[in-house]
This record gives C-alpha cells, sequence and structure tokens, in this order.
C-alpha cells in the first residue's frame, strides 16, 4: 500500500530491533526493459542507448525473474523507452509476476508508462492483472509537456487517464519530471488530476545527459526551494483536495549535491527519518485532509546493490551507464551467459 | 524516459519506523567487516563498500550535529 493510506499511524515505533539487515540486505528493486522503442521522442530522454534488437523472450525474462527473486527481490518495475508498444509481452509479464505474487505476497510489480497508449481495452486488461502501481508520466500543462514530448502527446495521455478504470486509477502515479519551464505548473497538474480520481504524484527533478537538452534543468537551489514549497504547502493548496499523496525524489548517483543541499535546508530532516518494510529512507511530512508530502532519501548509492537496471537485450548496470550509446560495453554483464549474483554487492 | 531510476515503486510501503543512529552505525559496522573480507582485485565491490562507509559516516556526523545544536 502507498503513501497515505496509513492515515495517522505515521511517526510510530513498530518495536521491531533495529538491526544491519535493514540497510545492508534490503531487497532489491529490478526495473526491466522489455523493450528499446518508444513513439515519443522528448527531449529530456536518458536513453542513449539505441539498440532495438535482441530482446528477451517472455521466457527468458520468466527465468531470470525467478533467479532475481531467489536472491531477494521483491520489487519488478516493467519500463522500456515504452513497454506498451509490446502489450503482449508487457501483459505476459505482468501476469507472470501476479503469479509469483500468489506464492510471495511481498513482491510488488508496475508498470512505467508515457500513457499515449493505455487506451480503455488495455486499460482493462491491465486492471485485471493488478498491478501495485502503474507510473503515467505527465509533465505539465499541455503546452509544457507537449514542448517535451511533442504535439497532441497530453491529450492522448489526459484522455487515457480519464478513461482509467476505477481499480487501476488508484493505483496510478503521476510521474512529473520537474524542470524549469513546468515547475510552477505542478499545483494545477495536481488539483486537475485529483477530479479524475488520480491522487498519487511522484516528483524528479530533471538530469541533463549527454543525450538530452540541458537547458530544461533547475538549478539545484530551484529545485530545493521547489521542494520546500511543496513540503509548507505553499505549491498545493492541500486544504481543496483530499487524500493526495505526493513523492519527491532524488536520486543519489546523479543527483548527490541536490541531497546535500536538500539536508543543509532540513527539506531532508536526518533525524526524523522513517523507513518502510522494503529499506526505503524517508521524511513524512503530513498535509490536511489525509495528504502527505514523502521526501525520499538515500545516504549512499543502491546500484547493484539493491537497485538493478536491465536492458531490453539483457544487459545489466546501473542508470547512468544506459545514458549512452555504447551502453554494452558499459554494462557489468549480459544476463544470457552471466548470472546476476556475479555483480551484486 | 525521463530520469527517475525506478519510478514511484508503488511510494511508501505502510510498515515503517524511525531510522535512527543506531541503523546508520550498524550500517557502517557492516560494512567495514564486509570490506575487510573482500579481496583487493574485487575493486568494484571494494568501491561500492568504501563509498557506502563514506556516505553513512557523512550521515551520521549530519545526525549528531542536529543532535547536538537540539540539546
Amino acid at each position: 500500500m502507498a503513501v497515505g493510506f496509513s492515515g495517522s499511524n505515521g511517526g510510530i515505533l513498530d518495536g521491531r530491533k533495529i538491526s544491519e539487515r535493514d540497510i545492508v540486505n534490503r531487497p532489491l528493486e529490478v526495473s526491466y526493459f522489455v523493450n528499446n522503442i518508444c513513439n515519443l521522442r522528448c527531449k529530456h530522454c536518458y536513453v542513449g542507448y539505441e539498440e532495438k534488437n535482441g530482446a528477451l523472450s517472455v521466457q527468458e525474462w520468466t527465468k531470470l525473474f525467478d533467479r532475481l527473486i531467489d536472491l531477494g527481490a521483491l520489487t519488478f518495475g516493467n519500463v522500456g523507452k515504452e513497454p506498451l508498444l509490446s502489450p503482449e509481452k508487457t501483459l505476459d509479464l505482468l501476469k507472470y509476476l501476479k503469479q509469483r505474487k500468489q506464492k510471495n505476497p511481498r513482491l510488488r510489480f508496475g508498470l512505467v508508462t508515457n500513457g499515449t497508449l493505455l487506451e480503455r481495452s488495455l486499460a482493462e486488461e491491465i486492471a485485471g492483472i493488478s498491478p501495485d502501481y502503474v507510473d503515467v508520466s505527465l509533465d505539465g500543462t499541455e503546452k509544457e509537456h507537449d514542448f517535451i514530448r511533442g504535439q497532441g502527446n497530453y491529450l492522448r495521455t489526459i484522455a487515457n487517464l480519464r478513461g482509467l478504470p476505477k481499480s487501476l486509477a488508484q493505483k496510478v502515479f503521476i510521474s512529473y519530471t520537474l524542470m524549469k519551464h513546468n515547475k510552477d505548473s505542478f499545483g494545477e497538474i495536481v488539483e486537475e488530476m485529483s477530479n479524475f480520481g488520480l491522487t498519487k504524484f511522484l516528483v524528479s527533478p530533471y538530469v541533463p545527459t549527454p543525450s538530452s537538452n540541458g537547458s530544461l534543468a533547475l538549478t539545484n537551489k530551484q529545485t530545493v526551494d521547489f521542494y520546500q514549497e511543496i513540503v509548507q504547502g505553499k505549491i498545493i493548496n492541500f486544504s481543496r483536495l483530499e487524500g493526495v499523496e505526493v513523492l519527491l525524489k532524488s536520486d543519489y548517483d546523479s543527483q548527490k549535491p541536490l541531497i546535500d543541499k536538500l539536508t543543509e535546508r532540513r527539506v531532508i530532516d536526518v533525524n526524523n527519518l522513517l523507513i518502510d518494510n522494503f529499506g526505503v529512507i524517508f521524511n513524512r511530512y503530513p498535509q490536511s485532509n489525509g495528504s502527505e508530502v514523502v521526501v525520499n532519501y538515500m545516504p549512499f548509492s543502491e546500484t547493484l546493490s539493491r537497485a538493478i537496471r536491465i536492458s531490453h537485450d539483457g544487459y545489466v548496470s546501473g542508470c547512468l551507464e544506459m545514458f549512452h550509446k555504447d551502453y554494452p560495453k558499459r554494462a557489468k554483464i549480459n544476463l544470457r551467459n552471466r548470472d546476476i549474483s556475479e555483480i551484486l554487492v | 524516459m525521463a530520469l527517475g531510476f525506478s519510478g514511484s515503486n508503488g511510494g511508501i510501503q505502510e510498515v515503517y519506523r524511525q531510522f535512527v543512529l543506531a541503523d546508520v552505525d550498524a550500517g557502517i559496522s557492516k560494512y567495514e567487516n564486509l570490506l575487510q573480507r573482500i579481496p583487493e582485485e574485487q575493486t568494484n565491490v571494494r568501491n561500492f563498500y568504501t563509498e557506502t562507509i563514506k556516505g553513512l559516516t557523512e550521515l551520521r556526523q549530519k545526525m549528531s550535529k542536529d543532535l547536538e545544536s537540539s540539546i
């Protein structure tokens, strides 16, 4: 269950003995690229790796999932450049993870999509599988979103969001990549989406990469100001909304200076950190009407210890290596001929 | 896709507790022990453990500093 559903339970010690297990042996999070193709050409896309062929089959993926679950993986994110361009494979893999979840209820699995292809019939199929979450990208108002993602794509995504079955809408996180041109629209987007019953929001600051447009990025100071204002309830009028969850993220590997600034400014309050049962460390800031803001925090890199990313053709590495065209050379191993345990730290 | 590592992962889960200095100390201690057992040639793993200890030590300093200033 995600942020906010636990109501006023926040901040309670559960009495469990503090253990090194929490910080050393936290369960693996796996992002798997079901394909390396996309119907959009976003200005902020970080994927520099261009190979489209050689995708793992459903059988190869499921065998790999079994191995990862044996090694303690509990979170599986079905990503891609755009996973819904491979709907059958995506559905098959989600169904497989659903089966595995029946044996291991702690397992969680989801889907990350740009939402343009999430039409009603496909959304109903996905709702039938009941993933734990679906991240749908929305980068501002129509003008702002389409500036990044191409003309007409805002309306396509919005139409699909409005048509979602209720059971799926409840699991949607609106994934907002925070940039210079869209930071002032976030409050408006939260209100608008809440009217459709979409109440979960994920904010990730844009990180420039060799293949994307660096001028879109906010400075660290601007991002810290934005996060602080969200936490203080200045950007979203929570009194007009109910049960809204806002998750503010930062990535240690690419944004360590930002994390340092967030702690300096006490947006990340190191003496009031909480940890969930998946090892996620965070601050929780309750707002009015059952809403809350959560600021995610990691004091060190998680790549290859907790977080792994697998390309469509079986290469494994961290996220940053995927910025580059020569990703296979930078990747650690290919899982077609090596075992994942060789590189986990 | 835009960078955000693994996306929401479904957000924060229901069961949680405070993350305190003892967690950080336990983490530092564990990684120091692990580091001692890793052969020199396994540089990737050694670097990871070293960086992790550094990150946790930084966090420890921040937490201690805040505790001192609040007394």
